[in-house]
Formats: structure tokens, C-alpha cells, sequence
């Protein structure tokens, strides 16, 4: 059979059942319709905001990953391993030990001071398997390390914006260590971190330590919220200034170490007097931030009781774990780019939270960073690096928000998409089945199972077409709709959002998403496949059975 | 040497009652040039019968032997092709193609069997045979029930087929149509020799065709 006579007869069913032809097509197009303009808003939508957002985000940080567990627990390692190097020295020997219950680690050990291993068997093997550098992971997202030098995005910047950086430090600063309260220990470990802040170790506590440092009376339970505020401005107002001392009496990398640091002596009101019994061995902490975090108990048990059981510094990092605003080290700027990351499964090694700053380029590799390296602890086969908190602005939320939108629309279209191809499906198992005595006809004529085939493939591909552009119509005519009612106020919103009053670009929801595609595509792969499937079922054995059916 | 032989054909169907056999050990001889009238009551089996002759349906059993090949054997698109270049079919109720013109209805078996025969020129020789040249480009349900059939019957000639199965052509017409009609077939048999095998209760129809066959209850009497 020529296609010419194909296409006749398979137009000619078009031509004449005009009425049905059309209500078939428009109400499956409808569907389809509705799926492109969902697409079609939502990517253009998507597309010029990026745009537009773009003029902010160039050349400029917009993500800190404040709290970099996993790095900060190996450049402890590292740290420690480069005072293994140190304690060579004749004079200042330490041992290493090698841990007995996971060959291959090992730590050092001063009176437990430094020790560094797995917390179990699971851990020790990953620590050994996965080793990626903060490097790459940053250069899988067109991220860049870069030393927090300047301080940026500190969580104490919430509260002291103005406050210089002290002499000296390099990297994080320290985010929320309430060294009032910590036993002695925590306060050398700190101490023999960073040798070179003997002379005053800046820290940030939480507030309600602050408070009894700085004498104010204890607010009661049922405080107002404007009391609340008002003593909250009050730290913040006197805290800067606050020195607060601890004393030692040894030394430990030269730092005065202080065996027995008790808490009430960091009682600011017992301070003069103390500083005046051993001056020389006093340490002296100035207070840079206020954390809002309070202390909570240390609630997470380790695996199998093993907690109990881990070497000092775990514990004491477990210790500083327990405050809400985290806590840090200044992490030299030389070791951040070269230290090995290690996995944890689990964190109570870690949350030791100085600052490591990657910078994006672009808003979409924060998102696909976060998206694939974020690590939830009931992820077993997470692969990450630690908990990346994003930059809390109005822009970054805007980003967060569209790509929630994006996978709305993809959940919405996917179900819109599903309901149209069955509507069509059986839409068109009717239209094929109502042609029985047609093809019937044809076939007491001469028509070969095949030429009729052809003949209804050709015919629903020609009601596919006009089925795609009817909703390619509707689709696009609803976004049009949209953008002439819209375009103008979502343009100057986001304007107003991004400090752009001058900015060129403007936020539309008319133009093309490759997805589009998938949906014509799917209209068409629908029709032909229910013609084949249906075709059969159109086709007896018996001609005159077909006739008169 | 018959251009259509039946032999002990049989066609049984099987329903809730039991099994019906509308067409039982016909055996039956059509010389070529023939105008065969199968003549019976309603429910004798007659148009079971042309049906089967026609490889409209199978049989239960027996063959059907169209210039010596048998039907029965051939597979469903050897079937189809070879109705398409013998056969030609008038229904009683027409059953044209309401999508098509009368034209393209006309023409319809060609586009099937890639006749050489398709053209409008040869279209419109035949309509004007028929006089309906002036309704070509007419849809069916435009047309009267007597130029329906016409067209019909034009539809089975195109072709130029060996057999013309007309199964109660007239049966939908009235008088002057039906009378028409039968002019028509026989003008058809005895101009183009074509061999017409009819089904009809019309009793006129004794007068146009060469033989009469009756059935009763599935058998040839």
C-alpha cells in the first residue's frame, strides 16, 4: 500500500470526525498543557532569577561551611602528629603508642593529652579506606579553599560584627567554647593546639556563663522577652572587654599548664584574688563572642559503651561538643589545604567547628555541594565530609527555595504526566476499538493486516500531533498569561530582594525547558504504543464477526 | 473448469443453546459468466454461505476452491490480497466509508492492492456508468440509499474482479431501486462476464440470474 494512500485514509478520518477529533485532542492536551506550563513557569522562572541573582553572587563568598567535623578531627591528627615530631626533641619526648585495638593507628600520648584514633573498629577501617582531600571535594563543585583570614561569616559575627580579629590568628576563630565550666584539661588542650595564643586566648561563651563572669544577677525563670533582650545587649555591650584568667602551674610546648584549674576560680568575683596569688601562672582568655548556645547534656551514647572507654581527648572534645555553639581551633592556614579527610560515621570524635570557608562560584554548586556531600546520620552509605551549614541570606534562601520548588514541579508534572498518557491511552483504545467495522471493510477489500496497521499508526500519530501542539498552546498561552499579568511585579520584588535597583534583568515564565521535549515526546511514544497494543484486540478472525460488531 | 467449487462445506457455530449448523455438506460448482442466485428463508444458511465463499469467515470444515486454490489454506494476508484482486462485495447495508467521498469509496479496493487500475479518470468512467458522476466528490451520508448502493457496487467492480459476491443488495431498497440494482448486476455479468454469486429473498431476482440455488436449514435442496 502506497504511504500516499496511507496518509488518505488516515487524514480522511481526521477530516471527517472533526467534532470527536477535536474534543479527544483538547482533553488530552489539556493534561499535557498543564505539564508544559508548570515546565515552562517554572524553568524560566528559575533561569532569570539565577540570572539576575548571579549579580550578587559573582566574585563573592556566599557559603561557609562552619563546621567542618571531619577536617578539623584530622588536622587534630595532623596536629598531633607534628607534635610527635616535635617531642624528638630531646627535651620535650613524648611516646607513641600504638593502640592496641586497631593495628595501624596510632597516638600519642602525654598523660593523655594527645590521642588520636578510631572510636571503633568500623571507624579505624574507614579512616584507612577514604582518604579525599577538602581540595578536591572542593573542586568537584568549582569551589575553591580559601583561609578564613578575614574572619568571614563567624557565628560570633552575629554578635560582634565590628570585632577586629585578635594578633595572630590565622584561621577560624574559636565559635562557642565556654572554657569557665570545662575541666582544666580541655583548657591545656586548647592551649597546646595553638601554643602561640599563650598570651590571651580568645574565646566565646555562651551567654549565661558571660553573665555570671560579668556579675549580672540571675535573670528569673519568667523573664519578659524585652528583659531578655535587654540583658542579652547588656553582655554584648561589656563582654568584649571581659578578661577572665585561668592559672597553671606546668608547662606543656611552653604554655603555663595548670594541673588544677578548679571552676570557682574562674569565678570572675574569686579572680583578682587568685591572679594575685600566682600571677605568673595565670592564662588569660578575652572573651570575642557570646554564643546564644547553652550547655546540654552530652545525651549520644558511643557504640557499644565504647564511650566510656575512649582516651581523654575524645572525651573532652565529646565535652566541647555538648555546647550549642560549637566550638574551634584556630586552624593555621597552612594545613588546610593539605590534610586528609577522613569518613566518620559517627561525630563524637568531632564538631570541633573552626571555620573553613570553600568558595562557589555559583549558587548551583553550593546546592549539588550540599545536596551530595551532607552526611545524615542515618545514611549508611553517606560518603561526606562533615555538616555544611549554609550562609543564613535571603538570597541563599531563595536559592534553597527553588530548587524545592524544582523538585515539586518534577513530583507534580511526573504525576500530571502519568494521569494524561493513561487518559490518552485509553482514549485512544476507544478510538481504535469504534474503528472495528472500518477496518473490517478494508479488509473484505483487500487490506493486509499490515497496511491497516499502518493506516491507524499514521492516523494517531496525525491526532498526536495535534494533541502536542494543542497543548504546546495551551501550555505556553497559560505562561504567557502569566508573564504579561506578572512579569513586572515578580521583576521589581526581586529587585527590591536583591538590592538590584538597577539591574538589567528581568524575571520572566515564557521559555523553553528541554523537559518540554520528554512531554511531546511522551504524547506521541503513548499513541503509538496503545495503536499496537489495541490493534489486535481490533482484528478478528472472522471478517463478518468484525462487520457486524 | 467452475471458477468457484465448494466441497462438503460446513459451518457450525457453537452458542448457549447447543451447536447451531448453518451450513452443512455444501457442495457446490460456479461456472465463470454465471449469475447464481442463492435463494432461502431467513436462517437456511444462505448468507453464511456466500460469506464463506466470499473468505469473509472460515469454516468449520471442507473447502473452498477459487480457480482451483483452495481459500481455506491460504494464511490471513494471502486471504486478504487475494479478495482484494477476485472478490468484490455489495452488503446490504452498503457499509461505506463515511470519511471517504464517493470517490475515494469507489476506489478503495485499488489502494489496497496497488492496482494500476486507481486513477479518477477510470473513477469517473464508472460512476458515469452508473450515473452518480456528479456525486464523486459527496460524502455517503449526502447521497440517497440507491446511490449508495451504486457506489457500492462500483466499489466491488474496481477491481475488476472475478467473483462479485452480492449479499441482499436490495434488501435496504425500494422497488425502483432494487430493480435497478438488479439491472445493473446483470449488466455487469453479462458486459464484463463477471461472475455474480447473490444472496436475496427477492423473488425478481429468478429473472436476471442464470441459476437458482435454494437452502433450507444449511443444505442445498
Amino acid at each position: 500500500m502506497k504511504l500516499s494512500h496511507t496518509f488518505t485514509l488516515a487524514a480522511a478520518k481526521l477530516k471527517v470526525r472533526r467534532r470527536r477529533t477535536i474534543v479527544t485532542c483538547t482533553t488530552i492536551a489539556l493534561l499535557f498543557g498543564v505539564v508544559i506550563f508548570f515546565l515552562t513557569v517554572y524553568s524560566s522562572l528559575f533561569a532569570s532569577h539565577t540570572r539576575m541573582s548571579a549579580e550578587i553572587f559573582d566574585g563573592n563568598t556566599f557559603i561557609i561551611t562552619s563546621t567542618f567535623r571531619n577536617f578539623n578531627t584530622v588536622t587534630i591528627r595532623a596536629r598531633a602528629l607534628e607534635l610527635y615530631d616535635l617531642s624528638q626533641d630531646e627535651d620535650k619526648r613524648y611516646p607513641l603508642i600504638e593502640d592496641e585495638w586497631h593495628e595501624g593507628e596510632f597516638f600519642l600520648d602525654h598523660t593523655n593529652k594527645f590521642v588520636i584514633q578510631a572510636s571503633d573498629e568500623e571507624h579505624a577501617r574507614l579512616m584507612s579506606e577514604q582518604h579525599i582531600t577538602l581540595t578536591e571535594v572542593a573542586a568537584r563543585y568549582n569551589g575553591e579553599i580559601i583561609a578564613n583570614t578575614e574572619g568571614l561569616h563567624r557565628s560570633s559575627d552575629l554578635f560582634f560584627p565590628a570585632l577586629e580579629i585578635p594578633p595572630g590568628a590565622q584561621g577560624a576563630m574559636p565559635s562557642g567554647v565556654a572554657i569557665d565550666i570545662l575541666p582544666r584539661s580541655v583548657v591545656n588542650s586548647l592551649i597546646a593546639f595553638e601554643p602561640n595564643m599563650q598570651d590571651s586566648v580568645p574565646v566565646i561563651i555562651p551567654a549565661e556563663h558571660a553573665a555570671r563572669l560579668l556579675n549580672l544577677s540571675r535573670l528569673p525563670d519568667d523573664a519578659s522577652p524585652r528583659e531578655l533582650e535587654a540583658r542579652l545587649k547588656d553582655i554584648h555591650d561589656r563582654a568584649p572587654g571581659l578578661i577572665f584568667h585561668g592559672h597553671s602551674t606546668d608547662t606543656f610546648f611552653g604554655v603555663p599548664i595548670n594541673d588544677e584549674i578548679e571552676e570557682e576560680s574562674l569565678n570572675s568575683s574569686e579572680l583578682d584574688d587568685e591572679i594575685s596569688e600566682s600571677p605568673t601562672e595565670h592564662i588569660t582568655f578575652q572573651v570575642i563572642g557570646i554564643s546564644a548556645g547553652t550547655i546540654q547534656p552530652y545525651t549520644i551514647p558511643g557504640p557499644s559503651g565504647f564511650r566510656d572507654e575512649r582516651p581523654f581527648l575524645l572525651r573532652v572534645l565529646d565535652g566541647i561538643n555538648s555546647f550549642g555553639g560549637g566550638a574551634g581551633f584556630i586552624i593555621p592556614t597552612e594545613f588546610i589545604n593539605d590534610y586528609t579527610l577522613q569518613y566518620f560515621e559517627r561525630s563524637y570524635t568531632s564538631w570541633l567547628g573552626g571555620s573553613t570557608i570553600i568558595r562557589f562560584s555559583r549558587p548551583a554548586d553550593l546546592i549539588d555541594f550540599r545536596a551530595n556531600e551532607f552526611c545524615y546520620d542515618d545514611n549508611p552509605h553517606c560518603t561526606l565530609y562533615g555538616g555544611a551549614q549554609e550562609f543564613m541570606s535571603s538570597i541563599y534562601w531563595l536559592h534553597t527555595m527553588s530548587y524545592n520548588i524544582n523538585t515539586g514541579v518534577v513530583y507534580l508534572t511526573a504525576f500530571l504526566g502519568f494521569i494524561a498518557m493513561f487518559i490518552m491511552a485509553g482514549t485512544i483504545g476507544r478510538v481504535i476499538e469504534d474503528e472495528k467495522q472500518a477496518t473490517a471493510i478494508y479488509r473484505a477489500v483487500g487490506a493486509t493486516k499490515g497496511a491497516i496497521r499502518k493506516i491507524y499508526i499514521t492516523y494517531v500519530t496525525l491526532l498526536s500531533a495535534i494533541t502536542a501542539t494543542l497543548a504546546l498552546i495551551i501550555g505556553y498561552g497559560f505562561s504567557l498569561a502569566i508573564h504579561i499579568a506578572y512579569s513586572r511585579i515578580l521583576t521589581a520584588n526581586s529587585r527590591v530582594t536583591y538590592g538590584l535597583p538597577e539591574s538589567t534583568h528581568t524575571i520572566w515564565t515564557v521559555g523553553f525547558d528541554i523537559r518540554t521535549l520528554l512531554v511531546i515526546g511522551a504524547i506521541f511514544l503513548v499513541g503509538l504504543l496503545c495503536t499496537l497494543l489495541c490493534f489486535d484486540r481490533m482484528i478478528s478472525k472472522s471478517i463478518i464477526k468484525d462487520i457486524k460488531d | 473448469m467452475p471458477i468457484l467449487k465448494t466441497k462438503n462445506l460446513t459451518k457450525s457455530y457453537k452458542t448457549k443453546k447447543g451447536i447451531v449448523h448453518a451450513v452443512t455438506d455444501v457442495n457446490l460448482s460456479v461456472e465463470k459468466g454465471e449469475f447464481v442466485a442463492i435463494m432461502g428463508q431467513s436462517g437456511s444458511g444462505k448468507s453464511t454461505l456466500i460469506q464463506l465463499m466470499g473468505g469473509l469467515d472460515t469454516p468449520t470444515s471442507g473447502e473452498i476452491l477459487v480457480d482451483e486454490i483452495d481459500i481455506t489454506k491460504l494464511k490471513d494476508n494471502q486471504l486478504s490480497k487475494f479478495r482484494g484482486k477476485k472478490f468484490g462485495f455489495v452488503f446490504q447495508t452498503f457499509y461505506l466509508q463515511p470519511f471517504l467521498t464517493v470517490a475515494q469509496n469507489i476506489s478503495l479496493p485499488s489502494m489496497f492492492t496497488n492496482s494500476q487500475n486507481l486513477s479518477l479518470d477510470r473513477t469517473r468512467k464508472l460512476a458515469s456508468i452508473l450515473k452518480i458522476e456528479d456525486k464523486l466528490d459527496s460524502y455517503p451520508s449526502e447521497i440517497s440509499g440507491g446511490q449508495t448502493q451504486r457506489v457500492a457496487i462500483l466499489r466491488s467492480l474496481y477491481n475488476n474482479p472475478a467473483i462479485i459476491f452480492a449479499d441482499e443488495p436490495t434488501g435496504n431498497l425500494d422497488e425502483t431501486n432494487s430493480i435497478a440494482v438488479l439491472k445493473m448486476l446483470k449488466s455487469i455479468n453479462q458486459k464484463l462476464g463477471t461472475t455474480i454469486i447473490m444472496v436475496t429473498h427477492d423473488s425478481r431476482v429468478k429473472q436476471y440470474a442464470t441459476r437458482t440455488i435454494t437452502l433450507q436449514e444449511g443444505k442445498i435442496t
